[in-house]
């Protein structure tokens, strides 16, 4: 019997990343997420002061959301079906490998790709706002109490972090799809439904308890339970109000990802197994 | 020696589920047959014969429906099966944005070739394919005939004991098909098995031992080339320094008892177009 | 499609199981930032704005178009476009209610701004003995009281809000006594700034409740950090030696 190596995974995953990061679609998105950032300099024309920090740190953490996401569903779908696709995998099935260390290997590329794009976003904003926070501080020396800078740095790479969970479960859900799909575009269609649909889950929640028909009040039940909860992620918007949360709830986030992720990925290994390439 | 054999199938059946209907494809029928170790084994057949599922089949990429695969011992579904295989598909397609340094190294530590060998390894195959000049460029450059040689690499760098090429010719001018050839014939003399599978019927009969002809699924033919290529009633003998006279005489004996003689054989071209159009009959 | 349909129940299956093991993870997270009062700000918004929108700002990008909206009111208000400025700042807050600075901001342009776009004239102080122009202040100053009403659900206990109440209050609708409700409130909310104290020590003085206003004055002063520039300790100590000496104590 073939003992399952992690070292297999390994370089799968590094292969997967190379394969991302001399993609052009990840220098394209890249350009257009720093391009998106740099824009939040416009706010200087209308002289906020302090407040326009607070403008640019919600502005770099919509980007960090949006195209982090946006990134992991369709860079997710062309690593992991593109090897299905391009009939990469079946060279690469004829090694002595198992199929979940493919799937985990590409789920790991995948999610370092990502992360190394939010990574980039963090510290484009970092010094956004450091810069930003400097001639400010000189301009309106008033606003900033005893001199002190207001922006918690700490907190972006917290809220980076956090964004990296997320992803996590994005790219996890996505290959499960691809491990199904018979093409790329019905994979990220999957990927992109349930990040809506898992956005909104919240209020399929609340809307739950309060409609009286059986079959919405079904459809909403599912949709509540069997998705995950993104909006959980978005504690940006506590952070960029200058509140700090409790390492507490990083470490639930965390497993709320691990979960979710280790769940999506199984499944994904077990319908991989299945699939005749 | 291991005697088992490199590859046996036994009753092999393959059926697909033809997409939105519940009717099934019949690709490999009952098909059995054994390839012996250090061998050359051709596997020939038209368009839609079964080969290329039968190769997936001892791959693992694909799943017997009925019967049984074997690989070096190893039943083909354990990827166990596939420590010592190496495999070069049809067409090969690569990693495109790899160079064919990166590519033969990827492939190399999937095959679990040892770190510190793996460079000296890599170096030897690009000068073994004749690609050493063009180990630093991306694959997605290549040409077809070099995508043929790399892929042959890749497919030789765990050093496995059982190849599996799928028309590794395709593509390639007359020289380097030749040069492929005679590589194989090489391997074999290194104790390799290798299974070919090929259109290049004149090929086949110059490097294989032995060959199955599939059609429809189905096994049509198997044995060794000089078997097959032999006629029915038909004889042929090779003799060296043959004088006028001595053919004069070999002639009036034949004749004598009622013989006819005529070219030494068909060649398995003629055999395959034979079987082909029997089966068209049919 | 895989060729095994089989697998679709089951997973369907096995992910609502998941689902139900996360669920008590998933509320506790929500609990703690607050995301359990958010359909309700999304459902106002609906009912405003009509459905569809909520989902447009959901997601990472909800401040971002709050922000945006925010920007283009910037451009209505350079206009003195009345309509147009306070539609949009109802918009921005109805987006996200959170940032104390839309309320604040928004609060000061319609007591402060609207009146003099109205009158026509930059400094409505000049004229404040005129009834026309007194009624017109007056008008606004319950506007923006109206306008800081809508911050509750978020800001029920930030001090910034009760101040700037207040000071409409007093500045704009000549309504000294509401005024000092305001302060009370301000200065028992949670962690009031330093200035809170100082000014409703002077609106004190201006009731003529000096005994108050020193009271006050001198709790305060206690509590004052000596290192802290925006303490004053030093101005509070004279406004207390002042007060101290026109009382006569």
């Amino acid at each position: 019997m073939l003992s399952w190596s992690i070292s297999r995974v390994v370089t799968i995953g590094l292969n997967t990343f190379r394969e991302a990061v001399r993609m052009k679609l990840f220098i394209a998105m890249t350009i257009l997420a720093m391009c998106t950032l740099a824009s939040s300099f416009l706010f200087r024309e209308f002289n906020f002061g302090s407040s326009e920090l607070k403008f640019i740190a919600d502005f770099g953490f919509g980007g960090m959301t949006v195209f982090g996401s946006a990134l992991a569903v369709i860079v997710t779908a062309q690593l992991f079906y593109g090897e299905i696709e391009h009939r990469t995998a079946l060279t690469l099935l004829a090694k002595p490998i198992h199929r979940s260390e493919f799937v985990l290997g590409k789920f790991f590329g995948s999610w370092a790709t990502v992360t190394c794009f939010l990574g980039m976003l963090s510290v484009c904003l970092v010094f956004v706002l450091w810069f930003r926070e400097t001639s400010i501080l000189e301009e309106y020396p008033d606003e900033f109490e005893g001199g002190r800078r207001i922006v918690q740095y700490g907190e972006i790479v917290w809220f980076s972090v956090v964004q990296v969970f997320r992803i996590g479960i994005l790219c996890s859900v996505v290959i499960l799809f691809s491990t199904y799909a018979t093409s790329s575009l019905f994979a990220m269609v999957m990927g992109v439904l349930v990040w809506i649909v898992g956005q909104l889950q919240h209020i399929a929640i609340e809307a739950r308890g309060v409609v009286d028909n059986l079959i919405l009040k079904s459809v909403y039940a599912f949709a509540s339970f069997a998705l995950p909860n993104f909006h959980l992620f978005d504690v940006g918007e506590k952070l960029a109000l200058g509140e700090s949360l409790p390492s507490s709830v990083y470490l639930k986030l965390f497993v709320y990802a691990f979960l979710y992720s280790s769940f999506y990925l199984a499944v994904a290994s077990a319908s991989f197994n299945r699939r005749e390439l | 020696m291991d005697m088992t054999p490199a590859i046996a199938i036994r009753g092999l059946t393959k059926d697909f589920r033809v997409s939105g209907s519940s009717k099934r494809l019949r690709a490999v029928d009952n098909l059995s047959l054994e390839i012996h170790r250090n061998s050359i084994y051709g596997l020939l057949g038209p368009n839609g014969s079964g080969k290329s599922t039968t190769i997936k089949i001892a791959l693992g990429l694909v799943e017997p429906s009925v019967g049984e695969c074997e690989v070096l011992g190893i039943p083909s579904t354990n990827p166990a099966a596939r420590t010592n295989v190496g495999y070069l598909p049809e067409a090969p397609y690569f990693q495109r944005f790899l160079t064919g340094r990166e590519l033969l190294k990827y492939f190399g530590c999937l095959s679990n070739v040892p770190k510190e060998k793996i460079q000296k390894r890599i170096e030897y195959l690009l000068n073994r394919v004749g690609l050493e000049d063009a180990g630093n460029r991306r694959v997605g450059g290549y040409s077809k005939g070099m995508l043929q040689r790399i892929g042959l690499a890749q497919a030789l760098v765990g050093n496995p004991d059982l190849l599996v090429l799928d028309e590794p010719t395709a593509g390639v001018d007359p020289v380097g098909a030749a040069e492929i050839a005679s590589l194989i014939l090489e391997l074999k003399k290194e104790g390799k098995t290798v299974l070919l599978c090929s259109h290049l019927l004149s090929q086949v009969e110059s490097v294989c031992d032995r060959v199955a002809i599939m059609g429809r699924g189905r096994l049509l033919m198997e044995g060794s080339v000089d078997t097959l290529t032999q006629e029915e009633g038909c004889s042929s003998m090779r003799i060296d320094q043959v004088s006028s006279e001595l053919r004069g005489s070999v002639e009036q004996l034949a004749k004598k008892h009622g013989g006819l003689v005529s070219s030494p054989s068909r060649s398995l071209e003629e055999l395959f177009l034979e079987l082909a159009n029997k089966k068209d009959e049919r | 499609m895989n060729s095994n349909r089989s697998i679709i129940p089951i997973c369907a299956g096995l992910a609502l199981l998941i689902g139900w093991a996360v669920a008590p993870l998933d509320r506790s997270i929500a609990e703690r930032l607050g995301q359990n009062t958010e359909v309700e700000t999304l459902r106002n918004l609906d009912s405003q704005f009509g459905q569809g929108l909520s989902v447009a700002i959901l997601g990472g990008y909800r401040s971002v178009a709050a922000n945006l909206v925010w920007l283009s009111m910037n451009q209505n208000w350079e206009q003195r476009d009345l309509a147009g400025t306070l539609g949009k700042l109802v918009f921005v807050t109805s987006i996200d209610p959170r940032p104390e600075l839309f309320w604040l901001n928004g609060s000061r342009i319609i007591a402060n701004d609207m009146p003099t776009w109205v009158i026509g004239i930059d400094n409505t102080d000049l004229h404040i003995e005129s009834a026309e122009v007194r009624a017109i202040s007056s008008q606004y100053a319950n506007r923006a009281l109206g306008f800081l009403e809508g911050s509750r659900v978020y800001h029920e206990q930030n001090p910034l809000i009760y101040i700037e109440e207040a000071m409409i209050l007093w500045r704009k609708a000549n309504d000294l006594e509401g005024a000092v409700g305001r302060f009370e409130q301000a200065i028992r909310a949670e962690s009031p700034p330093f200035y809170a104290y100082r000014m409703y020590g002077e609106l004190l003085v201006k009731l003529d409740r000096k005994e108050k206003a020193l009271k006050l004055l001198e709790t305060h002063y206690e509590t004052l950090p000596e290192e802290s520039i925006e303490a004053m300790k030093p101005v509070v100590a004279d406004r207390i030696r002042n007060l101290r000496r026109e009382l006569g104590h």
